[in-house]
Order: C-alpha cells, then sequence, then structure tokens
C-alpha cells in the first residue's frame, strides 16, 4: 500500500537526517576601506618612525582581534618619504602584517593624497563590481612637516575637500611634533586635524582600530555613496576619544 | 499531478540581527498541495515596519488559500493571485485603521498545473528553476536600487509596475525553489546577476529525493546557517518525487500544517488518517500564532 512519503505529525522530527548542503563561503561582508597615509620623510628619523612602526604593528593584532572588524576593515598604507607609493595594497584586516617603514626624503603629501584617493576609488569600484556593500571609507593622513609638493598638494587638496563634500571619504588629519596642522586643516572643511602627543603612536593606532571596530559594527553601509549617507542619517556610531591628541 | 506528483518543502528562521533586536521573524511562507495544483509562495515582511509580520503571512496565507478555493478547472493566474493578495494586505490596513506601508512586505509566487509553472514576484526574493536536465537558472532576479535595502513591497502604490511574471512548461521542469534575500549571500553565485549557486542548489534538490526529506530539516538548516546578512531566512522548495499513486492535499502555513488530508487511488480503508476537516473544510484555522 503507498504510504505518503511523510505525515504532518514528522514535521517537527528530529530522527531523520538533516539537509546538509554547499553553500557559497565567500565573504560578502561589507568593507570599510580605510587608507593611511604614512609621513616617512627624513624628519621622522630616529623615535618618531620607531613609535610608528610600533604602533602600526598593534594596529595590526588589534584589528585580527574583532570577528566582524577583520573580515570588514581593508587597510591600504601610502607612504610619503621622497616619493608617495602603495606599500601595502588594500589588504583585509585579519591579512594584515606588520611591516618596518624607513625615514627617507622629502614629504610630497600632495602625491600621496592622489594615490590615496585613487585607490579608494578604485576599491570602491571593486566592490560595486563584486556586489559587495561598503561603509564610508576613511581617509587617514599622518604628517610631522609641511608638504613639500606645494602645488600638487593645493590640487589634491581641494580633490580631498570634494571627495568629503560629495560623502565620499571621511578624512583625519593628524600632525606629529611641528606638523603643519595648518596644511593639514585644509583636507576638511568638516574636522580639525589633531596634534599629537608626543610620539603616542601606539595610543593613536589603538584608537584607530577601536573606531574600525565600531564603524564595522555598525549598520551603517550601502551599495553607493547615497545609500551609505542614507545609512548614516539613521545612525549614529561616535568614535571614541582620542586621548593620544593635545588640544 | 496523479503521474508525477509535485513535492513541497520548507521553512524559515529568524535573523540573528531580528533575535538581537526582539523583533522576530517577519518572513513567511506557505504551501497547498491538491489534486490538480500545486501552489507556494514566500514574503519578506519590512524589518523597519511594526505589522509587516503580519503583512507577509497575510500574503503568503492569501495566495495558498485562494488556489485551495478555486476549482481545479479554474486555476487562478499568479496575477490574479498577486491581486488578492494586495487586497489582504489593503482589507488587514482597514480593519487595523493603520497605513497600508505598515504591513509592507516582498512576495514571491508559484503555481504549477499539469500544464504550466507560473512564477511572480514582487521585490527582492529569489526563484531558481530546475530543468529536466538538471540545469539552473535564476528566474527574473530583482532590480538593482540604488540603496543597498531598497526594494519594492506589494503595499507600494506602484507594485503592479514591479511584478515579475514567467510562465513555464511544467513539462520543462523538474524542480523550484524560492527563498527571501536573507539567504543571498549564501544561495547566490553573483549577486549582481542573481545567478544561482549551482552546488546549493544540486544538493538540494539531491537530498530532496531521499527519505529524509522533510520541511522541518529544512528549517534547521538554514537556521544553522551563518547568513551573513542578519536577515530572516526563508527556502522552499518544490520537485517531482516520482511516480506516486496516492492523491494528497496538503496545506501549510509557517511550518504549521493548515490542514491534510490523503487519499490513495483506490479508496482503501486506513484507520490511520482519521483526519478532521477534510479536504474542503476548516479553511479558517490557518492562523499561526507562533508568527
Amino acid at each position: 500500500m503507498a504510504r505518503p512519503w511523510w505525515k504532518p505529525t514528522d514535521l517537527r522530527s528530529k530522527q531523520l537526517s538533516d539537509l546538509e548542503a554547499r553553500v557559497k563561503e565567500d565573504n560578502p561582508d561589507p568593507r570599510v576601506a580605510c587608507a593611511l597615509l604614512l609621513d616617512t620623510s627624513s624628519s621622522m628619523h630616529g623615535e618618531p618612525i620607531q613609535e610608528l612602526n610600533e604602533g602600526f604593528r598593534v594596529f595590526c593584532d588589534e584589528i585580527k582581534d574583532d570577528p566582524l572588524a577583520r573580515k570588514r576593515t581593508e587597510v591600504t598604507v601610502i607612504t610619503f618619504g621622497g616619493v608617495a607609493r602603495v606599500e601595502i595594497p588594500f589588504t583585509e584586516g585579519r591579512d594584515l602584517e606588520p611591516r618596518t617603514f624607513h625615514a627617507n626624503g622629502a614629504t610630497p603629501m600632495g602625491a600621496a593624497l592622489d594615490l590615496g584617493l585613487n585607490e579608494i576609488s578604485a576599491q570602491k569600484q571593486a566592490y560595486k563590481t563584486a556586489g559587495l556593500e561598503y561603509y564610508r571609507p576613511w581617509l587617514f593622513v599622518i604628517s610631522d612637516g609641511g608638504p613639500t609638493d606645494g602645488p600638487a598638494f593645493d590640487a589634491a587638496a581641494a580633490r580631498v575637500r570634494e571627495a568629503e563634500a560629495a560623502k565620499g571619504v571621511s578624512v583625519f588629519g593628524v600632525g606629529v611634533g611641528s606638523g603643519d596642522l595648518a596644511k593639514l586643516s585644509g583636507l576638511s572643511t568638516t574636522r580639525q586635524p589633531l596634534l599629537l602627543k608626543g610620539y603616542s603612536f601606539t595610543e593613536m593606532f589603538s584608537w584607530l582600530s577601536a573606531s574600525m571596530r565600531v564603524v564595522s559594527n555598525a549598520g551603517t553601509f550601502g551599495s553607493t555613496d547615497a545609500g551609505v549617507a542614507q545609512a548614516e542619517a539613521t545612525e549614529q556610531n561616535p568614535l571614541p576619544p582620542p586621548g593620544w591628541a593635545t588640544w | 499531478m496523479t503521474a508525477e506528483a509535485w513535492t513541497v518543502l520548507g521553512g524559515s528562521a529568524t535573523g540573528t540581527t531580528h533575535v538581537t533586536a526582539g523583533i522576530g521573524c517577519q518572513d513567511a511562507h506557505a504551501w497547498f498541495v491538491g489534486r490538480r495544483t500545486c501552489c507556494f509562495a514566500v514574503a519578506d515582511g519590512a524589518g523597519s515596519r511594526p505589522r509587516s509580520a503580519a503583512g507577509s503571512v497575510a500574503a503568503v496565507e492569501s495566495v495558498v488559500q485562494t488556489v485551495r478555493a478555486a476549482a481545479a478547472s479554474a486555476v487562478p493566474s499568479v496575477e490574479e493571485l498577486f491581486d488578492e493578495a494586495r487586497a489582504r494586505l489593503e482589507a488587514l490596513a482597514r480593519d487595523e485603521g493603520c497605513d497600508l506601508d505598515e504591513f509592507a512586505t516582498t512576495l514571491a509566487v508559484v503555481v504549477i498545473t499539469d500544464d504550466a509553472a507560473e512564477v511572480g514576484q514582487v521585490g527582492d526574493t529569489i526563484a531558481v528553476v530546475r530543468d529536466e536536465g538538471g540545469a539552473l537558472r535564476a528566474i527574473a532576479p530583482a532590480e538593482k536600487f540604488e540603496y543597498a535595502n531598497e526594494t519594492t513591497f506589494l503595499s507600494d502604490r506602484s507594485w503592479r509596475d514591479h511584478l515579475r511574471v514567467e510562465r513555464l512548461a511544467s513539462s520543462s521542469i523538474s524542480g523550484i525553489a524560492l527563498s527571501t534575500d536573507g539567504l543571498r549571500f549564501k544561495i547566490l553565485d553573483d549577486l549582481t546577476e542573481g545567478t544561482p549557486f549551482a552546488p546549493f542548489f544540486e544538493d538540494v534538490f539531491a537530498w530532496f529525493d531521499s527519505d529524509a526529506a522533510t520541511p522541518d530539516a529544512v528549517a534547521r538548516f538554514i537556521d544553522r546557517l551563518d547568513d551573513q546578512s542578519g536577515d530572516d531566512k526563508t527556502l522552499v522548495v518544490a520537485a517531482r518525487r516520482g511516480p506516486c499513486d496516492e492523491q494528497q492535499e496538503l496545506y501549510v502555513v509557517n511550518q504549521h500544517v493548515a490542514e491534510w488530508s490523503v487519499e490513495t487511488m483506490p479508496p482503501a480503508p486506513d484507520e490511520d488518517r482519521q483526519l478532521p476537516g477534510g479536504e474542503n473544510g476548516h479553511g479558517d484555522e490557518t492562523a499561526d500564532s507562533s508568527v
């Protein structure tokens, strides 16, 4: 006699074997792209560059400690000492490795800003192509002196302000020692640059990783800049206080 | 539907962000397997609207009730089913004296008869069909909007402009799956194109052919799946399950068997199956308080 192949009483049965099916295992998490622009000009020689290296090492460790930040934060490091160059291309937090930077040469901050904006823009395009949502990217600039590529800097700073106004990037400037805060303040119309207390790079990078944790645990992402801005408008996620800065 | 009966299996699971926020599951599913028709629906109530869970369950219930109530010779078209479901939401809003928007929900519907399989969708639902040869294809993937979580809802004024319908010959297909967007990262290969992740559907349909296939197993599977979206998850799958020498009628809303009857052909006495209502009774016992 034919039987129904299952009865309604079996609906909540625990005895029968479970469904196992292969699923897509890619990392579909929304991403926060963070471009670190580090001044490695010759004036950073000695204690400053050592402290910066130590701070970056701590940053790499701390990013990996947070289950969401490690999957959602993607960091690129661009140095400007003599020349501006991409030292570390965009890398997921969980794969980020410390590196020792060396101080050398002039301060082509304008070229570094251009590189940073280009990298962020390309990364955003890569997210869109991959169907990934993203948070507003961060452009984090640290410098102990004035830019030595004046006209290039002025043009790049205007580009940065424009990107900020279009809500395409969040801009943070940090001055070190005698850092030219006047120049850094030209990068943002909404956020004043901060002056690092001594060489407390470790505290600053700890703050940065904590901030990345705050951002990557929030829901303020979207699939376009406008979508991100809309999500940000409905959710406030205050960053930790920057205890490493002097006021 | 006598020679090779279609079988439907499915379940919903509350998303992790809904658990955290204490808002419960706003996804809903329902299916009806009758003598000549097989119909199923999934719906995703908008997370931000307070009554969207009621909207999603009303929508899927309306679909299967309408198909069940219709004569076998006059199976409603998928457009008619959407009209009915929309009217149900409007009635709900009137009765509760609130905005239709509060019941915002997406809706996907499949109706299979001997001749045709119709698939209709409003919003970011996922529909995947398997043809006779086993090839998989997404049906009318959702439109992309500027904002990540933006989609169309059955409660929208312009919902009809966004209704995507595809008709297939039933003889050309061997399986259909519907899902809400909560599983998109796991069961789609390409999010922008909406292409199915083939290994998932291959495994599901292979498992479907085994005796172990039950709806609760689907629910348990999607419940333990790390969705990465935090959203509610729903999967309902239908496939032909070999030659069948019995006729069954089954009506399920959100994992709750609203109605059930079996008739073996030729009729044989069976003391185990004294089920209330028969095929035409107790249509009102379908509300599921656990939603």
